[in-house]
């Protein structure tokens, strides 16, 4: 007696989802699967708007000049580092530092490495002039201990190896010097020299393909500074009208452009991953309702019973909902851990697959989405019960026992 | 019986996954050009040896009925999940670049099986010992 006594009404709950193994299994299944895509669409959305913010704070500078017929490898170096080299005069330096609007100027020289002593795949090294900097410097993690040396480099924040360690490159030896911030963009993926430095692995890497050395002095890009005066388009018209617009030989892209156009593809891949949610979150909750309804209304019996023993209307639908809550709950947490065990260490993957910049937000942020994704997932779940509980709640106990229906 | 089908088939599957995926299915970096191997082959080595250290696990487990054992059983396949995980990650590691194939597919999919490896043994062991002990 004393037993039956303890039987309390969270046991109840346990024994229900405990009876029909199968039936709960199917239900956690279905919430776990609406968690999953929630957390894992909204995991790719922020990611991929950090990683877009990262690159567009990590430009640093509103023109990017490049020889004519190189703007799309230029943005392939920036947003994905695909290695890549060519090479422009080293007078549209000067050139472009006194057109009217711009205010800095600092150029980069690009070299494709073949290898280093950590990989297989070619590397992007990045040439770049310490006195003109200001596109480097801000994002070095860790200070540079006075001017680079020739044999000193700054690695990206992909790049394996802490500061004091030594990377080859065209069977030279480079010693990390610092390391910059991961930013999602495809700087984390390159490797920074002095102007020096890399004009000496320019001619190391022409010498090992069996190519002609580069131009003496030449650099790769400019990138540009205006005032604030000035609009990134209206100097770039202004390049383009004093130098002329196909026989500079030069092509001038405003970086908002860049920006831009990784924009539109960011916000294609929002709106359909909203979409994918919400309709996955109508038909998980149109799911629900039914397999809730077919249940509740197979155990009719059982509540008139328990109606009959004086269980009342609030008690009974209470029951119901902590026993649909209980499941979602249980359902999301699969769900979210899924898909984030998925979802983090294929990140790599992923950035390759959208061929965006992505990075993964912060533990205070992922701990949002995976609250959100619950909340959502528990909320249909909630709801998608609600209906039947209060019907059951409704219905005269002893018409429930005689005639076995709802 | 059921159980034990399950579970042992299970680590069976995982072990295979381990030791095999790494060969054929996500396949690790190819040698460098003067034919020295890089740090993700030797996981994957070390990869053979566990998984297969679970696969006859997965496999003893299936065929041992007496619940002490199998609590033994599952505590050691457990236990070998963690050190597939601690391979890729801690213990050698692989290549430098991120965007390396070892890097970016192998690795990511060795550690979504350990962990998941992990997880199920030891939910399974606290199972048994409950069980054990009711």
């Amino acid at each position: 007696m004393s037993e039956k006594m303890s039987f309390t009404f969270q046991d109840i709950i346990w024994c229900n989802l405990k009876r029909k193994p199968l039936r709960s299994f199917c239900l956690i299944f279905l919430v776990a699967a609406l968690a999953f895509v929630l957390f894992g669409s909204s995991l790719i959305t922020r990611s991929l708007i950090k990683g877009t913010d990262g690159l567009a704070k990590r430009l640093g500078a509103d023109l990017l000049i490049v020889p004519r017929g190189y703007a799309q490898t230029a943005e392939g170096i920036l947003l994905r580092g695909s290695p890549s080299a060519f090479y422009m005069e080293p007078e549209w330096l000067e050139k472009i530092s006194g057109v009217e609007g711009v205010t800095a100027v600092s150029p980069h020289l690009f070299i494709a490495s073949l290898n280093s002593d950590c990989c297989s795949v070619p590397i992007q090294l990045i040439g770049f002039d310490q006195d003109t900097d200001f596109i480097v410097a801000p994002w070095i993690k860790t200070s540079v201990p006075g001017i680079l040396k020739d044999n000193e480099i700054v690695v990206g924040g992909a790049v394996a190896g802490r500061v004091g360690d030594t990377l080859q490159f065209f069977g030279r030896g480079y010693s990390i010097a610092a390391k910059m911030e991961y930013t999602g963009s495809g700087f984390d993926a390159s490797v920074f020299m002095n102007m020096d430095a890399a004009r000496i692995a320019a001619r190391d890497c022409a010498s090992k393909m069996g190519a002609d050395a580069p131009p003496e002095k030449s650099i790769s890009s400019i990138m540009a500074l205006i005032d604030d005066s000035s609009t990134p388009i209206g100097v770039a018209g202004r390049i383009n009208s004093a130098f002329g617009y196909v026989k500079s030989g030069i092509a001038v892209v405003p970086a908002q452009n860049i920006i831009s156009s990784v924009s539109v593809s960011l916000r294609m891949l929002t709106g359909s991953f909203g979409a994918l949610s919400a309709v996955l979150w109508i038909a998980s909750f149109s799911i629900l309702a039914l397999l809730f309804s077919a249940m509740l209304n197979e155990r009719r019996q059982e509540f008139g019973i328990l109606r009959s023993v004086g269980i009342s209307r609030k008690k009974l639908i209470a029951m119901v909902l902590w026993e649909s809550g209980l499941i979602s709950c249980i359902g999301s947490v699969v769900g979210i851990f899924l898909s984030a065990l998925l979802l983090m260490p294929f990140r790599i993957y992923i950035r390759e697959i959208f061929n965006m910049p992505y990075m993964m937000p912060g533990f205070g942020q992922l701990c949002a989405i995976a609250c959100i994704s619950v909340l959502l997932s528990v909320a249909a779940a909630l709801l998608a019960s609600l209906l039947s509980s209060v019907k059951i709640g409704n219905a005269d106990a002893y018409r429930v026992i005689r005639e076995g229906g709802l | 019986m059921k159980h034990r089908i399950i579970s042992g088939a299970g680590a069976v599957v995982a072990g295979l996954l381990l030791s095999l995926g790494p060969q054929f299915l996500f396949k690790l970096c190819e040698p460098m050009a003067d034919g020295r191997w890089m740090n993700c082959h030797w996981t994957g080595q070390a990869e053979i040896g566990v998984g297969l250290l679970i696969v006859l696990l997965g496999g003893a487990s299936i065929f041992f009925s007496d619940n002490k054992v199998r609590l033994g059983l599952s505590i050691a396949i457990f236990l070998s999940g963690i050190l597939a995980l601690l391979f890729p990650t801690v213990l050698i590691g692989g290549c430098g670049m991120e965007t390396m194939p070892c890097r970016s597919t192998a690795f990511p999919a060795l550690t979504v099986i350990s962990v998941l490896t992990i997880a199920v043994f030891a939910a399974n062991t606290v199972y048994l010992y409950r069980a054990r002990n009711s």
